[in-house]
């Protein structure tokens, strides 16, 4: 059985501010350009024996003691129809099944509240028993929940078809926010590139995405996409690039990877610690006060990071020759 | 006599108009999922073939399993005009980067066709620019919605995702393979 560990303990980010922090990031990418390096280490996955199933751990929220897990049977050609959703208390080994073919899932803080997307690109609420609430939208992927539970982003795909490819690039698409409240949905970009919401401001008037929108250097109109993280306001729809806004290091493919999703925040979310994937290892994200992003490095290889201590250290995940390898690393 | 000359123009012409595409690796040991010809069910390939046997399966590419940072190369001339890159290169299936293509490049050729080269391994995709076949164009990976190091190639009648078509020629595709050696089902690495 292969254990891919990821845990969340999904925090909002407060809201960016500064018209210099373009500026302030450029200038920090060049200072860093130096020291980036794109490590070559194996994805961390822990082998328990049973090569026929996968066990990826999406979600684990402190607070509640909850984490939310996909079961991967059978070959990688059939992982594309997703996995078994379950979820767990800490301390226990029973299960609780919450739904089949299920690509991604977010948990709430409290552990109550589940938002799915399955393998026919629909995106559905359940309860922690398992109990499916409703159906959010027609189309749509990667959910998160707003802090408040009142939200649920999503990248919105078409209405009508079926494959995610041509889903992601038939309108409509982009960013959406469904509001539980008064049942309305918002789409709040309507770019083919944003593909994945990360987190909510603390006040809920900001979403957090990944983009792979034309870089500013393109050729007769020509898309030359990187990954980087975005911010929209959610009252204008105004949206901003906070990453890899240097644009001679990015054409020489000096890039800061998107901040992932289950990304481990600080209790006062002035640090937010993100594997998004074993080449591009462990990287850091500081904010200032006012939420504005002022630094984002690497800090290790390997992936899996979690909290050991919260705030002053975490364990990470390295395979070597076949093993893996925990250990701790210190990031005041 | 005038009608068959008149024929032998037009399918003259139309060989000439027509992009025809070498094998986008250097070798082909295996091809493990084809465009599937039969959505409704299993996937069924160009020559009816039942490739894979669970339902529900919509694959609109070709794809062939090679090791990480295996080289990818231009099946034909023509401009590089799409490029993503930095998504990030762990195989998973929750990822939508690149709408699910991953890392990618796109080529479009003299008859307006294009070529799409997905998955790719982060950080290989080469820049923006007019391409010769043969010429690299990256490397295979493992990004956006992908479980597992493979090239994802698709051919597009345009720009629009919405005009794919099968490379492959057979009673379940159209007659005129767009290989330039459909080789049964091996295609060659030779450029037109």
């Amino acid at each position: 059985m292969l254990v891919l560990q990821n845990y969340n303990k999904m925090k909002s980010i407060k809201l960016f501010s500064s018209r210099a922090y373009g500026l302030i990031l450029s200038a920090l990418t060049i200072i860093l350009s130096t020291s980036i390096v794109f490590a070559n280490a194996p994805q961390s996955i822990t082998d328990s024996g049973n090569s026929s199933q996968t066990i990826i751990e999406l979600d684990h929220k402190a607070t509640s003691g909850k984490t939310l897990l996909i079961e991967l049977a059978g070959s990688e050609d059939e992982h594309f129809h997703g996995g078994e959703l379950v979820i767990k208390s800490d301390g226990e080994e029973d299960r609780t099944l919450i739904a089949r073919n299920i690509m991604s899932a977010d948990l709430s803080d409290d552990g109550l509240l589940i938002a799915a997307w399955n393998s026919d690109n629909q995106i559905k609420l359940f309860n922690s028993t398992g109990k499916e609430m409703r159906r959010i939208g027609v189309h749509g992927a990667s959910p998160i929940i707003s802090p408040n539970k009142n939200y649920i982003a999503y990248n919105k795909l078409a209405n009508t078809g079926s494959d995610l490819h041509e889903l992601s690039e038939t309108s409509p698409h982009g960013i959406a926010v469904y509001n539980l409240v008064t049942d309305k949905e918002d789409i709040v970009t309507t770019s083919s590139d944003d593909f994945q919401p990360v987190a909510f401001s603390d006040d809920m008037t900001k979403l957090y995405f990944n983009s792979t929108r034309p870089y500013p250097t393109t050729k007769n109109g020509y898309s030359n996409g990187v990954a980087s993280l975005w911010m929209v306001d959610l009252t204008t729809k105004k949206v901003t690039r906070l990453t890899n806004t240097n644009e001679e290091l990015v054409m020489r493919g000096v890039m800061v990877p998107t901040l992932d999703v289950r990304a481990l925040w600080s209790s006062d979310n002035k640090t937010a610690i993100s594997s998004t994937d074993s080449e591009s290892g462990i990287w850091r994200f500081d904010f200032n006060d006012k939420g504005m992003l002022v630094n984002a490095r690497k800090i290790a290889s390997g992936t899996s990071p979690r909290w050991s201590n919260l705030d002053n250290k975490i364990k990470i995940s390295t395979e070597i020759d076949g093993q893996v390898i925990s250990q701790e690393l210190s990031v005041q | 006599m005038l009608l068959t000359f008149f024929f032998v123009s037009v399918q003259s012409s139309f060989a000439q108009s027509v992009v025809r595409y070498r094998l986008p690796l250097s070798s082909l040991s295996t091809i493990n999922a084809w465009y599937d010809h039969d959505s409704s069910s299993a996937e069924r390939r160009y020559d009816g073939y039942t490739a894979w046997d669970y339902p529900k399966n919509i694959h609109s590419g070709t794809d062939f399993p090679k090791s990480s940072g295996t080289s990818i190369y231009a099946g034909a001339h023509g401009e590089l005009y799409y490029r993503i890159d930095n998504c990030p290169n762990a195989g998973s299936i929750n990822s939508t980067c690149g709408g699910g293509f991953g890392n990618q490049v796109r080529i479009k050729h003299l008859d307006n066709k294009v070529t799409v080269y997905a998955h790719m391994k982060l950080g290989t995709p080469v820049g923006l620019q007019s391409i010769l076949c043969g010429a690299k164009v990256g490397g295979v990976g493992s990004s956006g919605s992908a479980t597992g190091n493979h090239l994802h190639f698709e051919l597009w009648s345009s720009t629009s995702i919405g005009t794919r078509i099968d490379p492959f020629s057979g009673t379940y595709s159209q007659p005129t393979s767009y290989w330039v050696n459909q080789n049964s089902g091996f295609p060659s690495t030779s450029c037109q």
